[in-house]
């Protein structure tokens, strides 16, 4: 069986007496994964260990079995793209991102091309030959990303890749990530806006405190989060009488009127949902939305980091 | 009336930055949205007096030409970048701030710490700002803004940089804003998520043109302004006679019935039902559907026709344009809008 | 039962509008001013020390001066000794006191707008309704302020004391020009060692090529210029004028009517020719630099 893509095993880091991560045990096969944490949880942190640029204190980080600190070769299969600028404003964009090819291992005679290529995937083409002095932030940034991908990596890395980006750009980008998952690579993303993750991907890894504290799909930890009730807000003609018919059966744990809404708190979301639907063709009552509020990722980041244990 | 804009125009050089604009803005919480160089930041400049600029811009029924200090004095920027004077505490900052707003020394004082105990920086309000972290700059941003008690606040990318609480804890700050200090705001960023939340007028701009200015909801009702020659046949009837057996016959548009449905399984069985009852289906994705029933019917039909099929439902709501297909559609000026952006993947129960 | 809620309150801690006046214009200039100084003031090695030192130096020359007040020592000079009167310590006290000028220049002036350009406070103050005028005045007026707490008040102060240990009125009615002269004398000093090196603080956004180059400027191309000037072969002594601080001190002691025994002298006309270009091009460059920052600084 080949090595993960990704692997860290009882890694820890720190710097001094700052903490890292710590002791940390993750893999990654497959897919686009979101990267999610509060500030100074430790994202950062093992995004420069997985690029090779810094070091484990303690434990192991290994990219397709090898550590990538010391292995060019693991390093040349990863792409890095970092939140902060570092573009050279001198140069176009095609100059820099050939000039990005090269450093990664593209031999100089294909170089070029691939950078053309690049420039391409990212939509580009066009302004390729203008100086990067007078982009915009969203063209800066599809310029690295165009850097990130031109070598060819099977993984890629991106720090806060949306950031300041216009809804045009953004839409070019958010492509292009999904299609480099799409075609068996992987991309780890990190974000604060947990709209743009949903957008991508619905396998998520939660840093806390410089360890994981959830990981897997969405949904599925949302489900695992027992203290959390799910909700289901029910918008009908006569909230009330729904409210009261729900609240003979075990199914509903509580429930909140607001307007004309109807808030059914339940830890058995499956059934409430059937018990719902049959009370109101029963009982005549016009439904005009149902939804999870909570079923998203949103709520799965305030549950998980608010503070408490689940 | 906030803004009045009229020919608005600005060249630098040979750059056309704004071009003959006209518009009327008023509202609580208005997004100002755009692609990078659209023009935003030199219409805020002009606005507040800052660059000459050809036609006439009032704001809070002010001349910029001619008041742009009376201008400045009853409005609050909250800057994109940092933004403060390094070695001064949150409480010497902001109550500087006022100073300079031509506040009185105490009373710029005690409105510092009020300004600051809204921001949620009580605690730290006796800290130089140079060692904030980047959720708290932002707060001290927002309280520099509000100390002199604008009456119009300006937000450039409020929500830069924070983490998932702290976006939405500065989101919850904004909207109390007009409530509890009676100021109106413009938010200018990128994040239409944020805008779709917080703000109930949008204005778009583009290439230094305003595409668009007036409600959300009017912003996706002119999708079906623009893609429909003409009013479908139950609403046309209905205008034809509006009364009808001696009742006033309800018109509801299209767009009003149309409902994206999200399921556990089965989403053929309730596609092909659905089909047979009378809606226009349109299968989305694995556990996605959109259905438009017809003018009579309630969503309940929806839920029925599950049942009866034994499919579990669970998400029903009026299918609306994303805030992302509006902005895209009025900024592209295409007719068609673009493909929804995939909604999330159902459940795996 | 109702009692108890007719006595009970809750108040409302919200907000208040704020009806009440707002100062002129005018005087938002001053807040600037205050401003300045109390970040100057922060700290030892900003201000205080240089302060003291100065403050050591009028009282040791004040002490000279008591001591060479009587007629021995006169009767010294009568025969042209070389050695200094009493009143020549007045002047001198300038060469002193420009050593811990310059160093406030470096801790204090060179950075006060440089400091203002990089951290964006220029988004800050001109989204206030601030006009450049204003900005400039303030910042001037501090730094003057800030210079003037060395090169004005200790001269003037020592003038005074001169007068005070005058031997009879007599001689105090003729000494008593020593006060405006000195006035006069602090004020061209000051505003040198004001407004100069604010001119190159307003030049970068990064305070340490700021502080670098008025450095330069003034320790290192100043006494090129000197050097050019005293060579008695080529015949541009004006040159000399360039050199801030000799052509400061030419003036003191011509308004002194005294002679500079050391250090070079440029001639009198290029001192004062010099010293108003420097004025004016330094004001000149800060005006420039705020009116652009101003427009440009916001929004991004």
């Amino acid at each position: 069986m080949s090595a993960p893509a990704i692997a860290t095993q009882a890694c820890s880091k720190w710097y001094g007496q700052v903490l890292g991560i710590s002791d940390l045990t993750w893999s990654v096969t497959e897919g686009v994964v979101g990267l999610l944490g509060p500030n100074g949880a430790g994202k950062s942190t093992l995004m420069k260990l997985m690029t090779g640029l810094i070091r484990p204190s303690r434990g192991t980080i290994q990219i397709y079995g090898e550590p990538p600190h010391k292995s060019a070769g693991a390093r040349r299969r990863i792409g890095y793209c970092p939140e902060h600028e570092g573009v050279y404003n001198d140069l176009t964009a095609l100059e820099f991102v050939t000039f990005m090819a090269e450093l990664s291992g593209v031999p100089g005679a294909k170089s070029r091309d691939a950078a053309a290529e690049a420039m391409a995937q990212m939509g580009m083409t066009k302004a390729q030959d203008r100086r990067l002095k007078g982009f915009s932030k969203g063209m800066r940034q599809r310029t690295k990303l165009a850097s990130t991908i031109v070598h060819d990596p099977d993984v890629i890395v991106l720090d806060e890749p949306l950031t300041g980006v216009d809804p045009l750009a953004r839409m070019a980008i958010t492509d292009m990530i999904r299609e480099f998952g799409k075609s068996g690579r992987i991309v780890v993303v990190s974000s604060h806006v947990l709209h743009e993750i949903e957008a991508l991907t619905s396998e998520i890894t939660l840093i806390h405190r410089g360890q994981i504290l959830a990981e897997g799909n969405i949904y599925g930890i949302r489900s695992l989060i027992d203290k959390h009730p799910h909700r289901i807000e029910v918008e009908c003609d006569r909230p009330r009488d729904l409210g009261s018919r729900l609240s003979a059966t075990d199914h509903v744990q509580r429930l909140t009127f607001t307007d004309d809404k109807v808030v059914v708190e339940t830890r058995d979301p499956d059934s409430c949902y059937d018990l719902i639907a049959d009370v109101v063709l029963e009982s005549d009552i016009v439904v005009q939305s149902l939804h999870s509020p909570d079923n998203n990722l949103s709520a799965v980041f305030e549950y998980l980091t608010s503070g408490r244990q689940i | 009336m906030l803004i009045e804009l009229r020919k608005v125009g600005k060249t630098f050089g040979t750059v056309q930055a704004l071009k003959g604009l006209d518009a009327q803005i008023d509202g609580d919480v208005i997004g100002l949205l755009g692609p990078n160089g659209a023009g935003k930041s030199t219409l805020l400049k002009c606005m507040l007096g800052l660059l000459e600029h050809d036609g006439e811009a009032r704001v809070l029924g002010l001349s910029s030409a001619a008041e742009s200090f009376r201008i400045r004095d009853r409005v609050g920027y909250m800057p994109e970048m940092d933004s403060y004077l390094p070695g001064m505490t949150a409480v010497e900052l902001c109550t500087y701030a006022g100073e300079l707003s031509g506040l009185p020394r105490n009373e710029a004082m005690q409105r510092a710490h009020a300004a600051l105990f809204y921001a949620g920086l009580e605690d730290k309000r006796y800290q130089k700002v140079d060692g904030y972290s980047t959720g708290l700059k932002q707060r001290a941003k927002l309280a520099q803004a509000l100390v002199h008690d604008p009456d119009l606040l300006f937000l450039d990318e409020p929500t830069n940089g924070l983490d998932p609480r702290s976006r939405d804890e500065m989101l919850e700050l904004i909207t109390l804003l007009p409530k509890k200090r009676g100021c109106s705001i413009i938010v200018s960023t990128h994040l239409l998520f944020d805008v779709e939340r917080i703000c109930d007028q949008v204005v778009i701009m583009h290439l230094g043109q305003m595409r668009f200015s007036g409600s959300i909801t009017e912003l996706r009702a002119n999708k079906h302004l623009a893609a429909e020659a003409g009013l479908d046949a139950d609403a046309a009837e209905a205008e034809a006679h509006p009364y009808r057996g001696g009742e006033p016959q309800k018109v509801t548009s299209r767009e009003d019935r149309t409902y994206a449905v999200e399921v556990k399984q089965g989403l053929d069985q309730l596609a092909e039902r659905l089909h047979r009852a009378g809606c226009e289906v349109e299968k989305l994705q694995p556990l996605t559907l959109t259905a438009v029933i017809p003018s009579k019917q309630t969503p309940n039909l929806i839920l029925r026709e599950a049942r009866a099929a034994d499919v579990q439902v669970r998400r029903l709501q009026i299918d609306r344009e994303s805030l992302e297909s509006a902005f895209l559609r009025v900024v592209e000026g295409a007719a068609e809008p673009p493909p929804a952006t995939p909604t999330k993947e159902a459940p795996g129960e | 039962m109702s009692n108890h809620a007719a006595k009970a309150q809750i108040h409302d801690l919200g907000y208040r509008r704020y009806e009440g006046e707002r100062r002129p214009q005018s005087a938002r200039w001053r807040v600037l001013v205050r401003n300045v100084l109390s970040t100057s003031w922060r700290g030892w090695w900003n201000m205080k020390v240089w302060v003291i030192g100065a403050a050591v130096t009028i009282t040791v020359m004040a002490v000279l001066m008591y001591v060479m007040r009587n007629e021995f020592w006169e009767n010294l000079t009568r025969f042209d000794a070389k050695v200094p009167r009493a009143d020549g310590m007045l002047p001198r006290s300038f060469w002193f006191l420009s050593k811990f000028a310059f160093i406030l220049t470096m801790t204090v002036c060179a950075q006060i707008i440089a400091k203002d350009l990089k951290t964006g406070a220029f988004e800050f103050y001109f989204s206030r309704p601030l006009r450049p005028i204003d900005y400039v005045l303030g910042k001037v007026v501090g730094a003057v302020i800030v210079i003037g707490l060395v090169l004005f008040v200790g001269p003037v102060l020592l003038s005074l004391f001169r007068l005070a240990i005058a031997k009879n009125s007599s001689q105090l009615s003729s000494l008593i020009w020593l006060v405006p002269k000195t006035v006069a004398a602090a004020t061209i000093a000051t505003l040198a060692y004001a407004v100069i090196p604010l001119a190159f603080s307003a030049m970068s956004s990064n305070r340490r090529y700021a502080i670098a180059a008025w450095a330069v400027f003034h320790l290192v191309i100043s006494n090129i210029a000197v050097g050019i000037a005293a060579n008695p072969k080529l015949n541009i002594s004006a040159l000399g004028a360039v050199n801030m601080t000799d052509s400061v001190l030419t003036v003191i002691y011509c308004i002194f009517d005294m002679h500079r025994t050391e250090g070079y002298s440029p001639p009198l006309w290029s001192a004062v020719t010099m010293l108003c270009v420097y004025f004016s091009a330094g004001f000149g460059i800060v005006y420039w630099r705020v009116s652009k920052a101003q427009r440009s600084g916001m929004g991004g």
